[in-house]
C-alpha cells in the first residue's frame, strides 16, 4: 500500500485554506447569524479533515500514530482547534478560537517542514491498553494548558500596556483547571501502566522526572492563584514559565544529558 | 494594597515561606556533607511504626493548631507553595544530572533520591500536605470530596511509595530450556534461593518485516525523508526515492553461500535479498542482507555515496513458555508475553529479554519476579488522584459558570 504521508500535503492545504477561510468569515462573525454558523461549520470541518488523515494514518501505520513526535504534533493540531472550538461554544470569545485554530495549522505546516519518519514499528512495550488513554489524554491537557499559556501572555501584554487584566486572569485559570485535571490523568495512566510494562510504577526515567516537574510546576500556580486572586501579573509569570517546562518536557528530553536511556526518546 | 510587614512576625508569608524551604535545602546538604550518609532506609515493620508514627504527629500538631502560630502556617497555602517548589528543584535537579542507583554516600548530585535533601524535603511536603488534609472543615460538597482525594490520595502515594520503597523485592532470573532454576538476583547482584523453579520450555519472538533504507555513507546515517521499502515474500518490486527496485529472491532466513545466499533455518540465520535496482536508466544489482553476531551486512554501493541496506525489523512480540514448579507440588505452565505480567507464588513476574543474537532460536529467557506488598496503598492513592482529577475537571467548570 502507497504509504498515506504522500497525501498529507494535500490535506494541510485543505485545512489552511479552510482556517484562512474561518479568519476572514469571523470578522462578520457578529453581524449575521447565518455567518456566526457559516464559521462554526468551517471549523468543524477542518477538525474533520484532520480526523479523517488520522484515521487513514492509523488504518495504514497499522498501529496508533503516536510514536514518533511528528505524529503527536498531528494530535495536538487536532485538539488545539477542538479546545477552541469548546471556549466559543462555552465563553464565545472569538479571538481565543482563531488562535487555537492558527497554532493547530503551525503545528501541521511545521510536520510539512519536517517530514516524518516512515517507520511502522512499535516496540513489544508500547503495544498496551495503556498507550492510546495515556496519549490522548496528555495532548488533551497540552492543548488546555497552551491555551491557558496564550491567555496568559496576553494579560502579561495588557498588563504591561496598562490596561485591565482581570477577564485574562479567569480565563487562564479555568483553563488551567482543565488542563491540570488531565495532567493528573495523564501521570495516573503512565504510572499504572509502567507497572504492568516495566515493573515498577515510578522509576525516575527523564521523561516521568519532567512530567513530574511540569505537574509540580502547575501545581505551584494552582496554589499561588488561590493568594493572588486578582492582581495575578505573578501568577501569569508562573504560567509562561510552566508551559516552557511542559515544552521542554515534550520536544526537549532528548537533549538532556540525563535522558540518554531513556525509554520516552521519540526518534 | 497589602500592608508591608517585618519579616518574620505571624501571618508568615510567602518571603517566610521560601527562606524556611531554602533553609532546609542548605542544612539537610550540609547533613550529608558532615555525615557522608545516606538517607535511613527502613524496612518492615520499621517503616510502618514510621508511618504511623509520622502521621500521629500530624494529628497531635493539628489539634494544637488553634495556639500556635507556626502550625497554622504550616497547614496553609504559603507553607505548601515553598514545599512544592522545594521539592521541585530536587526534581529539575534529578531532570538535568544523570542519576545511578549506587553512589558514595557524600555524592548528593548523582543520587538525589537517596539523598538527605531528598528526604527532608519529602518529609516537609508529606507535613505541610497531612496538616492541609485535616484543616479543611469536613462536608459532603463536590468541593470537599474533590479536595480530600486530591490532597488525601498525593498523600498516600507518597508515603506508600516512598517508605514501601525498601521491602519491594526486584528480582531478575534467567530460564533456560530443559533446565529448573530457583536462584535468582537482586539488583545488586546477590543472588536469592526461591520457593519456586521455573524452566523455560519455548521461547518464540516476531519480528516486523525488515525494511531496505538508504544510508548516506558520509553522514553515516539513514536518510530520513525517503521513504523505506518494506519487503515480505510477495514484494517483487517498489521505489525508494527515484531508485526503481526489483526484488528477484527473498529469503526470512538464510547464509551466505558462493557468491549468494542459500536457504538455511537455525540459529545465526539473516535474511536477505537479490535486488536489481535501476536509476536514470543504470542498472546495478546485488545481495542485501541484515547482519548477525557472525555476520557483516550485505549492502549494495550506490554512485553520491549512498549505500543500500536491509534492516532487520523490529521484534515485534517475544513470548516464553514457562513451567512453574512450587515447593507445595503444583506445577503449572504460563505464556509470558511482554505487557502481560503473571502472578505467581504472590511474584509478578514480567518478560524482559533473550538472547538477541540468536533470536527466535534463543534458548534462554530474561524474567523480572517482583514482589511489592505496599503496592495496593499506592494504587488507592493514584485511584484517588484520578478521581479527584475527574471531580477538578467537573468543577472546573461549574466554577466557570459562578463567575459569568
Amino acid at each position: 500500500m502507497n504509504n498515506i504521508w504522500y497525501l498529507f500535503p494535500y490535506f494541510t492545504y485543505l485545512i489552511i485554506v479552510l482556517g484562512l477561510g474561518t479568519v476572514i468569515l469571523s470578522t462578520f462573525y457578529y453581524k449575521k447569524n447565518a455567518f456566526k454558523l457559516l464559521t462554526h461549520l468551517l471549523i468543524l470541518m477542518s477538525i474533520a479533515c484532520l480526523m479523517v488523515f488520522l484515521i487513514l494514518l492509523w488504518i495504514d501505520l497499522e498501529r496508533p500514530p503516536m510514536r514518533t513526535l511528528g505524529e503527536t504534533r498531528l494530535w495536538y493540531a487536532l485538539f488545539m482547534p477542538i479546545v477552541g472550538f469548546i471556549v466559543l461554544i462555552r465563553w464565545k470569545y472569538l479571538w481565543f478560537t482563531i488562535y487555537c485554530l492558527l497554532i493547530g495549522d503551525l503545528f501541521l505546516l511545521l510536520n510539512l517542514l519536517h517530514p516524518e519518519m516512515y517507520d511502522k514499528s512499535m516496540m513489544p512495550a508500547l503495544q498496551s491498553i495503556w498507550f492510546i488513554p495515556h496519549v490522548i489524554v496528555y495532548i488533551i491537557s497540552y492543548s488546555f494548558l497552551g491555551a491557558s499559556t496564550l491567555a496568559a501572555i496576553v494579560g502579561l501584554i495588557r498588563f504591561y500596556a496598562k490596561k485591565e487584566t482581570f477577564l485574562f486572569h479567569i480565563l487562564a485559570n479555568n483553563l488551567v483547571y482543565l488542563g491540570f485535571s488531565f495532567l493528573t490523568l495523564g501521570l495516573s495512566f503512565g504510572a499504572l501502566w509502567a507497572k504492568e510494562a516495566w515493573g515498577h510504577y515510578w522509576t525516575w526515567d527523564p521523561k516521568e522526572t519532567w512530567a513530574l516537574i511540569t505537574w509540580l510546576a502547575y501545581l505551584v500556580y494552582i496554589h499561588l492563584q488561590i493568594r493572588y486572586k486578582k492582581n495575578n501579573i505573578i501568577g501569569f509569570w508562573v504560567l509562561s514559565i510552566s508551559f516552557a517546562i511542559l515544552l521542554l518536557c515534550w520536544f526537549g528530553i532528548q537533549y538532556l544529558p540525563a535522558a540518554q536511556n531513556s525509554v520516552h526518546i521519540y526518534n | 494594597m497589602l500592608k508591608t510587614k517585618k519579616l518574620w512576625i505571624f501571618p508568615w508569608s510567602f518571603k517566610e515561606s521560601f527562606l524556611i524551604a531554602a533553609l532546609l535545602l542548605i542544612s539537610s546538604v550540609l547533613i550529608q556533607l558532615t555525615t557522608s550518609t545516606s538517607s535511613p532506609v527502613i524496612e518492615f515493620p520499621y517503616n510502618l511504626i514510621a508511618l504511623f508514627s509520622f502521621a500521629g504527629i500530624i494529628v497531635i500538631l493539628h489539634i494544637f493548631r488553634k495556639r500556635s502560630n507556626l502550625i497554622r502556617w504550616l497547614s496553609g497555602t504559603h507553607a505548601a507553595v515553598s514545599a512544592i517548589v522545594l521539592f521541585g528543584i530536587l526534581a529539575i535537579g534529578m531532570g538535568l544530572i544523570p542519576q545511578y542507583r549506587n553512589t558514595v554516600p557524600g555524592d548528593i548530585l548523582h543520587n538525589i533520591v537517596n539523598s538527605w535533601t531528598y528526604f527532608i524535603a519529602l518529609t516537609f511536603l508529606l507535613l505541610v500536605l497531612g496538616l492541609t488534609v485535616l484543616r479543611r472543615k469536613p462536608s459532603f460538597s463536590f468541593m470537599y470530596i474533590g479536595f480530600i482525594l486530591n490532597h488525601l490520595g498525593f498523600w498516600i502515594f507518597l508515603a506508600a511509595s516512598s517508605l514501601g520503597y525498601a521491602d519491594m523485592q526486584r528480582l531478575r532470573m534467567q530460564t533456560n530450556i530443559g533446565k529448573a532454576e530457583w536462584i535468582a538476583f537482586y539488583e545488586n547482584r546477590k543472588p536469592v534461593e526461591l520457593d519456586i523453579a521455573i524452566e523455560l520450555l519455548d521461547f518464540n519472538v516476531e519480528f516486523l518485516t525488515p525494511s531496505l533504507i538508504l544510508f548516506d555513507k558520509e553522514k553515516e546515517n539513514p536518510i530520513h525523508d525517503v521513504k523505506p521499502l518494506y519487503i515480505t515474500k510477495e514484494t517483487k518490486n517498489g521505489n525508494i526515492g527515484d531508485l526503481q527496485i526489483e526484488i528477484t529472491q527473498f529469503m526470512e532466513e538464510s547464509m551466505p553461500f558462493d557468491s549468494g545466499f542459500k536457504q538455511y533455518m537455525g540459529p545465526g540465520a539473516v535474511t536477505s535479498a537479490h535486488i536489481i535496482v535501476k536509476k536514470n536508466d543504470q542498472y546495478i544489482q546485488g545481495w542485501v542482507s541484515t547482519s548477525s553476531k557472525y555476520l557483516r551486512n550485505y549492502a549494495i554501493e550506490l554512485p553520491d555515496k549512498q549505500v543500500l541496506i536491509l534492516k532487520h525489523g523490529e521484534a515485534k512480540n517475544y513470548v516464553s513458555y514457562l513451567k512453574t514448579y512450587t515447593k507445595s507440588g503444583i506445577i503449572r505452565t504460563d505464556s509470558l508475553f511482554v505487557n502481560s505480567p503473571i502472578t505467581i507464588n504472590g511474584y509478578k513476574i514480567y518478560q524482559v529479554s533473550y538472547d538477541k543474537d540468536l533470536g527466535k532460536y534463543s534458548d534462554i529467557s530474561v524474567i523480572e519476579l517482583i514482589k511489592d506488598p505496599w503496592l495496593p496503598y499506592v494504587y488507592a492513592g493514584i485511584t484517588m488522584l484520578i478521581v479527584g482529577a475527574l471531580i477538578m475537571f467537573y468543577l472546573g467548570t461549574y466554577q466557570k459558570r459562578q463567575n459569568e
